[in-house]
């Protein structure tokens, strides 16, 4: 009984914990899910920034260097000098328009820088591939103004996948070749090769070439790998068709870049916790910012490819282990802990309290039911005491003494009663200490049926009950006779208090097997249906119409139906005719009127019948 | 025909900008001469040296000085941790000290990342200037690329071609984040130099890459010193601050024509040669020091009266006292004489030192390449080798300068064991750094 009370406080603390756990986990889980989704969001907001700081870098640069070009000639002592002196820069060309590089000298006499400039983009002079213009790409035409901002151009020749287009420009302008991405020796005819260019002008009169409408003055990037290393080409088309410009230094572009980029805050929500890193084509950390160290091989967050001249860099954004961690844990986490702890705090301190009410509870009632049982235990002495002296009496009485034996035999009465009471009460209390024991032995039920009737008999019949019996219960078997007795006298008792208006009363035996029965049927108001399973509860008593005025501890049917149990059988409520299917000869016995008892013992065979 | 032609020297400076020169200021002293500037006529000796030389003026008063636009790189990685740090912050605070009002200063701090802790501002108060510098704390990496990237984006803010705009770096460590090849670091310092930004290298203990280090210095034009202990950063620091507060010329652009000579190569400082013609920049020139060009030439195989070699020089920059742009000019000719020893006594012995100095200073660079390769042997025979060849330079031209090489060749050729190794070779590219680049300390 204990333990099945802890167990149950323990569920009452562990469950509602339990599913507040889970609830402030999935909460928390989907705000983690939320703010992750936030973050990143911020993040390629960021990234995206530095992607369009570099764009503007490299628009600015080109701009600058579009004019420088193209206010000066393009003579071989003005582009040495500059190769020579232009920061920027490395080593300058210039292409004729038959394809011919014009400089660097070949004949001249090259330099170790011009040899291995030349080098490193032969395929791009070989192939003419800067002298090209595309005719598939829409060449947009811009109104004469300020300096156009440079956008994205789709071209028909670009690999899946590879073709990003930027918010719509009105004045998309620049283009880069998106096949000159892939590295020489997967060069393509000069078909497939759309050559970057940049248009700002076409009013612009040049030499109508053989393909096609004059090409205006022109420039652009254009990237090239030479091994795995990308490297840049500025380029400008000159009106007669030939083309000049120069290799960008990439440390300096490199350097200009790092220096443009801000200087991350502590405080920044995400560079505080994390690193940007700018990776080159070859995956090589060209530089990396905020407060973040991550190891080799740490996987990054969010990677994204640069736009423009430069896609083959990257940006990865890797989050520190704290931040990684922190979507959620760090904010909503001890909060979660805190409620709990808290909750099951509360609930435990409920439990423990009900708990020790419980046995407190259990403990008055056990001290109770022993002073009952004591007193009950006092009693029973005198009381028999009383009746043995009474039945004594009443042999010494005088046979003429109506008045001294009718006295006498409500003394007599009245102490059975008192005694049966008793009885009832020693029983209670051993089924609730659990020491209510039956000793079955051989006896006729029928004897013992017919030793209660007679004994009640005179209250039945001072109530006016008269009492029909059918006892087919005469064969000799194991059964308790001190139960049999006790749970027919409780319920002969119940008819007396209950139902004695009714007039009439039934006790039935029968035997089939190793099975009893005792039916007692009366004729009173009976037991309403809903009520049916209520009257076996211990201190319980129906209705006030019913129990008014009627003395009575309730625990009479209780007991019965526990001895019968005991028993191997039941007791209970006959409210159909097919209550009573099993029990032989039963026809007729269901009259539907008053309440109507069957009690069940199981008692195997002891001898003949009586 | 005892003498086939007069020698005949002629140093001419242009009417205008002599005048102005004379009526404003004080120029740089430029010395054209060869190192045979007499031939013997029947056969004269093909190989000649020509040395154009620049001398800064002398600063009439400190104070007049040209303003400073400088960037401090330091290397705060974890290797730097304690007393190297401790001196660098020290040197770098000594340093600034000596700085004035008008001078700019910035100071940015690298290790993984770059922090610039103080950003390009005026000398004004020196006091929260330390106190950044102060603060300083070591981290973890070396991301020196970046870090001369900020320095430079630091300096560029106040660029002034009326200031000496400088980044002095200083590390301890290899370059592991970001790029971190010589060659790379070389073409941002060439970068920075096209624009009039000089990069001096400090390598700091045995842990750093000198070629690095080097090639950052010397293609930017800024002065580069290994430095073994913390101790010595105060008097590196101090020598170069003295270098940048008496820059008295800077854009400096020669460019040389040479008549009946043939140009082979440049010695030292680079210099871009193509046909007949000799080109070639210094960022700056400081006060009192000499800066030269040194090209290798081939003489006509006879000599000839109408083919008399000739070179005309013409070098410009931009006056830092005067802040003007001036131009010097100079033609220099090879006279023939048929009395050898004639011709033998008047060869320029400093001409000739300078190209012995550069010569071997080739074949150092040589000896260096082999000890990389591992061919300890060859290497050792070679620094041998060299410092007989400078020993007897030493002799014929009585030069203190060449014997001291020669020494340092002999020290450097019994410490190329690999226990010494890493420490020679920082000795040795500095070396010969500081021959190319004519550095002063």
């Amino acid at each position: 009984m204990r333990t099945r009370i802890a167990a149950v406080l323990v569920l009452l603390v562990v469950v509602p914990l339990g599913l507040l756990a889970w609830l402030g986990v999935r909460v928390a889980e989907a705000d983690r899910g939320r703010i992750a989704r936030t973050f990143d969001d911020l993040l390629r907001s960021k990234l995206g920034e530095t992607d369009a700081l570099v764009g503007r870098l490299l628009e600015e640069r080109l701009r600058v260097l579009r004019s420088t070009f193209e206010e000066t000639p393009a003579d071989a002592a003005t582009l040495d000098r500059r190769s020579r002196s232009h920061p920027w820069l490395g080593q300058c060309f210039l292409q004729g328009a038959d394809g011919k590089v014009i400089f660097p000298a070949l004949d001249g006499g090259l330099t170790p820088d011009e040899r291995s400039f030349l080098d490193r983009f032969a395929p791009v002079f070989d192939g003419k591939m800067l002298l090209v213009a595309p005719h598939d790409a829409p060449v947009p035409q811009l109104p004469a103004g300020p300096v156009p901002s440079p956008s994205w151009t789709r071209s028909a020749s670009a690999p899946p996948g590879q073709t990003r287009q930027p918010a719509a420009d009105p004045a998309p302008t620049l283009s880069w070749p998106r096949s000159a991405f892939t590295p020489p020796d997967q060069f393509r005819p000069r078909s497939e090769n759309p050559t970057a260019r940049f248009r700002d002008s076409p009013s612009s009169p040049g030499p109508a070439g053989p393909e096609g409408p004059p090409p205006g003055p022109e420039a652009g990037w254009f990237p090239w790998f030479s091994g795995s290393d990308l490297r840049l080409l500025f380029w400008l088309r000159r009106p007669d068709g030939s083309v000049t410009g120069a290799e960008v230094s990439r440390p300096r572009l490199l350097a200009d870049l790092i220096g443009a980029i801000p200087e991350p805050s502590p405080a920044d929500p995400v560079l505080g916790k994390g690193a940007v890193l700018l990776t080159d084509s070859a995956q090589r950390v060209l530089f990396r910012w905020g407060s973040f160290l991550p190891p080799a091989g740490h996987p990054a967050r969010l990677r994204v490819g640069l736009t423009g001249p430069l896609s083959s860099w990257a940006l990865q954004f890797h989050a520190s282990p704290a931040l990684e961690n922190g979507f959620g844990n760090t904010t909503s986490g001890f909060p979660l802990l805190a409620g709990l702890l808290a909750v099951g705090l509360v609930l435990a301190g409920l439990a423990v309290f009900l708990y020790r009410e419980n046995l407190r509870e259990l403990r008055e009632a056990g001290q109770r039911v022993s002073f009952v049982n004591q007193v009950s235990h006092e009693l029973k002495t005198p009381l028999t005491n009383i009746r043995l002296h009474a039945e004594l009496l009443e042999q010494d009485l005088a046979d003429d003494d109506d008045t001294g034996r009718r006295r006498l035999a409500v003394v007599i009465s009245e102490s059975q009663r008192l005694g049966r009471l008793i009885n009832n009460v020693l029983t209670f209390s051993r089924q609730q200490r659990d020491r209510l024991a039956l000793k079955p032995s051989p006896a006729v039920p029928d004897d013992l049926v017919r030793g209660v009737l007679e004994r009640f008999s005179p209250f039945l019949a001072g109530r006016q009950v008269i009492l029909e019996t059918s006892l087919q219960a005469g064969r000799s078997v194991a059964v308790d006779g001190d139960a049999l007795e006790q749970i027919l006298n409780n319920l002969l008792s119940n008819v007396e208090k209950y139902a004695a208006a009714g007039g009439q009363a039934l006790v039935a035996t029968r035997q089939a097997g190793d099975t009893t029965w005792v039916l007692v049927r009366d004729a009173g108001p009976g037991i309403p249906p809903d009520q049916a399973g209520f009257v076996f509860e211990p201190f319980a008593r129906l209705h006030d119409s019913l129990t008014e005025g009627v003395a009575g501890a309730g625990i009479g049917l209780t007991i019965s139906r526990e001895l019968a149990r005991r028993h191997g059988g039941d007791l209970r409520l006959v409210g159909r005719p097919e209550d009573l299917d099993g029990v032989p000869d039963a026809a007729g016995l269901f009259t539907g009127r008053g309440a109507f008892f069957l009690a069940s013992l199981s008692c195997p065979s002891a001898g003949g019948a009586a | 025909m005892n003498t086939l032609t007069r020698c005949t020297v002629v140093l001419a400076l242009l009417l205008a900008p002599a005048l102005a020169a004379w009526a404003g200021g004080p120029q740089v002293r430029l010395d054209v001469a060869f190192g045979k500037p007499l031939l013997y006529g029947p056969s004269p000796e093909r190989l000649n040296y020509l040395k154009i030389g620049m001398t800064g003026f002398p600063m009439a008063d400190a104070r007049e000085r040209t303003p400073v636009n400088l960037a401090i790189v330091l290397d705060r990685s974890g290797s730097m941790q304690g007393e190297k740090l401790q001196h660098a912050k020290q040197a770098a605070i000594a340093a600034i000290d000596r700085l004035n009002r008008e001078d700019i200063v910035a100071v940015v701090a690298y290790d993984s990342d770059v922090r610039v802790l103080v950003p390009a501002t005026k000398v004004t108060d020196k006091r929260s200037i330390f106190r950044a510098i102060e603060e300083l704390e070591a981290g973890s990496n070396t991301a020196l690329f970046a870090g001369v990237s900020k320095g430079a984006q630091e300096v560029r803010k106040f660029f002034d071609h009326k200031r000496v705009n400088r980044i002095i770096l200083l590390s301890d460590g290899l370059a592991n984040e970001g790029p971190s090849s010589p060659e790379d670091l070389g073409d941002l310092g060439a970068s920075l130099g096209r624009e009039g930004i000089s990069v001096t290298t400090f390598g700091l203990g045995l842990g750093y890459n000198e070629d690095l280090m080097t090639q950052l210095a010397q293609r930017s034009e800024g002065n580069h010193a290994f430095i073994e202990t913390p101790r010595e950063l105060a008097r590196v620091f101090d020598l170069e601050f003295g270098d940048v507060l008496s820059v008295v010329a800077q854009e400096v652009q020669v460019t040389v024509t040479c008549r009946n000579l043939t140009p082979i190569r440049a010695l030292g400082r680079s210099a871009v040669i193509r046909g007949q013609t000799i080109e070639a920049d210094l960022n700056q020139l400081y006060a009192n020091q000499e800066k030269f060009i040194l090209v290798e030439v081939e003489a006509p195989a006879a000599g000839l009266p109408e083919l008399k070699p000739l070179v005309e020089v013409t070098v410009k920059y931009r006056n830092m006292v005067t802040k003007a742009e001036d131009t010097l000019t100079a033609t220099v000719e090879i006279g023939f004489s048929s009395d050898s020893k004639e011709v033998a006594g008047r060869e320029n012995r400093e001409v000739m030192v300078s190209a012995i100095n550069l010569l071997a200073n080739e074949q150092y660079k040589v000896a260096t390449r082999l000890r990389d390769e591992g061919k300890v042997d060859q290497a050792r025979q070679a620094l041998e080798a060299n410092k007989k060849l400078l020993l007897k330079g030493s002799i014929d031209y009585r030069s203190d300068k060449l014997e001291k090489m020669a020494v340092q060749n002999e020290m450097d050729a019994k410490n190329l064991d690999d226990a010494s190794w890493n420490k020679t070779r920082k000795n040795m590219r500095m070396q010969q750094q500081s021959i190319d680049m004519q550095q002063a300390w």
